[in-house]
């Protein structure tokens, strides 16, 4: 029997907020958490800006990611089913151990590697089964998703619990900056001048629950995961693909599972991280799935790209539009690509609420897709 | 997470396992053995013996790995009768798991990183300091457009991989999964799908998991299958 996925509980900190709430409601005033980034030594390497949550001190007690869960997974521990299957979705979880161990000082870099991370957030939510690490490089968390309503759709759990992490350590900010995909100053996403993308961090998570046993425990339905497809370009290790094939072939698998007409979708939280190559391609896919525009955002010029999570902090932002109708604005737009004329906003913009898309691709050439239902929406 | 194969429903089955270990090299369903000093030795011979159906691409700057992954899964696809490559899509996901991830090439880029004082990082380098990123380079090689993931667990990776493999095969994610599970020394491949019919001989993967005495990793499955190739 086919069974629906719902999202039942979900939080999440970021560079705007220490919870959900707080971030969509800065989301939707058109704030932005880029600022000035001094964590770790001056050099060439660091961001002169980036999306980072307040309050996290490195080398202090917990890892950085560990001290952006911690309280967000406490927060909610008792609404988290013991029997939950837990996916953990990563880049580069605690790689801060690695930088220590390779700096000379006293940390073992074999800690870095992220089942490590998954056994300890099993125990710090109480979870009865060992965790399983999805890693799909920025698309993680919208892949472990899928897969958790997959699973849940299948029969083969009732709860399934995604937790996403990803911090900006100075790993990541020098290999980005060698690659030049980093803004000069701030992401700005399907811009006519967009020149890169801003770091972000965040930390959060989803639990999706069988349906029958979210109703049966009372559970707040705030949106089923309807739909997943995910795709390989199979072209390159770093550029998408420049025709949107790819991500256009995930979309059209999510709708397809979701049994949900195109015309349908009343917005999408596109991955829009501000790169050239990125914006342009999603908007070829978007191109080749949708007659007409969709109302279309990226969270990115506000919260930076989170990497790993962000995929997760998409899906929960497209489950609180669809709460409101209103797709938020596109923080950092000043003046819409010629292709992304019609589709994006530097305002909010009313949205049908009873379907959204959530898109993410990766390094590696992964296309991801989720298709999130207003509960009550007709099936 | 539950076996999908406790319920009854037909399992999938292994059309093709190739492996690296020790020096020595196998395509098991073919019966195809050889061995190598070293990882760039191993490809050329593949090449020449018809088994890779091109050179792997930039084969020189792949880390560890990705080339030991590139290997398994060329291995792997020849034996099950599949050719891959060129402009040819076809629609397979690949399945990555290790033990440590990318640690290693984590290690080298960042000590490479802190040798040039901080200045910049080698952007060669930081694109393999992805876990995922073994399973897209087999996913480029091989021109495989299916869903590509690396899964990680503390406790039974090689159990993991085939029972996400299976449930895909189940829910139709693809027509077929490519899994494997390297280290920087060896690794092993293996093609799953579940069509009814194939040329040669295909290996139940219900009966394998039933007789492999563990799954820690992928390894165990190996003898397992061999034998199911050849009854």
């Amino acid at each position: 029997m086919s069974r629906r996925a719902i999202a039942v509980e979900f939080d999440l900190v970021s560079a705007l907020g220490p919870d959900a709430e707080t971030t969509w409601g800065a989301l939707v005033t058109g704030q932005s958490g880029v600022r000035p980034f001094a964590r770790f030594p001056a050099g060439p390497a660091r961001p002169s800006n980036a999306a980072f949550v307040d309050g996290l001190e490195p080398g202090h007690g917990d890892t950085l990611v560990v001290q952006m869960l911690r309280p967000v997974l406490e927060r909610h521990r008792h609404a988290i089913p013991s029997d939950a299957q837990l996916l953990l979705a990563t880049t580069n979880g605690e790689i801060e151990y690695l930088e220590r161990a390779v700096a000379g000082e006293p940390a073992s870099a074999k800690d870095s590697v992220p089942t490590v991370l998954a056994t300890k957030v099993q125990a710090l939510v109480g979870l009865e089964r060992p965790g399983v690490v999805v890693s799909a490089a920025c698309a993680s968390s919208t892949v472990a998703i899928a897969e958790g309503a997959a699973m849940i759709r299948a029969g083969e759990a009732e709860s399934v619990l995604i937790v996403a992490c990803d911090f900006v350590s100075e790993f990541v900010a020098a290999g980005f900056r060698s690659l030049g995909a980093l803004a000069p100053d701030r992401a700005r996403p399907f811009d006519r001048d967009r020149r890169g993308l801003s770091l972000g961090e965040a930390a959060g998570f989803l639990l999706l629950m069988d349906e029958h046993r979210a109703r049966a425990e009372a559970r707040t339905c705030h949106a089923e995961i309807a739909g997943w497809g995910v795709s390989s370009d199979a072209d390159h290790i770093t550029a998408p693909s420049a025709t949107g094939q790819g991500l256009a072939t995930a979309i059209r698998k999510a709708l397809a599972t979701a049994s949900v007409d195109p015309r349908n979708v009343g917005s999408i939280c596109a991955h829009g991280t501000g790169t050239r190559p990125n914006d342009a391609m999603e908007l070829q896919a978007f191109a080749r799935v949708f007659a007409d525009a969709v109302p279309t955002y990226s969270v990115k010029g506000a919260v930076g790209h989170t990497m790993g999570t962000a995929g997760l902090v998409d899906a929960i932002v497209a489950v609180q539009s669809l709460t409101v109708g209103t797709a938020p604005p596109t923080a950092g737009l000043l003046e819409p690509d010629t292709d992304a004329l019609t589709w994006v906003s530097a305002s909010p913009q009313s949205c049908s609420p009873m379907v959204a898309l959530s898109t993410n691709s990766g390094f590696g050439g992964v296309n991801s897709a989720l298709v999130l239902r207003r509960c009550e929406a007709p099936r | 997470m539950t076996s999908p194969l406790d319920d009854g429903v037909p399992s999938a089955r292994v059309t093709g396992l190739g492996w690296i270990a020790g020096g020595r090299f196998a395509a098991e369903r073919l019966g195809l053995t050889g061995s190598f000093d070293d990882l760039s030795e191993l490809r050329d011979e593949l090449v020449e013996r018809g088994i890779l159906p091109a050179p792997i691409r930039r084969f020189a700057k792949l880390d560890d790995a990705c080339r030991m992954a590139s290997l398994v899964a060329g291995l792997a696809l020849h034996d099950a009768g599949v050719a891959c490559g060129g402009d040819v899509a076809r629609d397979v996901a690949v399945l990555g798991t290790s033990e440590r991830g990318c640690l290693e090439t984590n290690r080298a880029f960042f000590a490479d990183y802190l040798r040039h004082e901080r200045r910049s990082g080698r952007g060669s380098l930081f694109v393999y300091t992805l876990p995922s990123i073994p399973a897209s380079e087999v996913s480029m090689q091989f021109k495989l457009v299916g869903p590509t993931a690396w899964l990680g667990s503390a406790d039974a990776r090689g159990r993991l991989l085939l029972d996400r493999a299976e449930a895909m095969l189940r829910r139709g994610d693809s027509a077929a999964v490519l899994c494997f599970d390297v280290s920087e020394s060896g690794g092993v491949g293996l093609l799953l799908d579940r069509a009814p019919d194939g040329p040669g001989p295909v290996a139940d993967l219900a009966k394998v998991r039933r007789l492999a005495p563990s799954l820690a990793t992928l390894e165990p499955i190996v003898d397992v299958v061999r034998r199911a190739f050849r009854a």
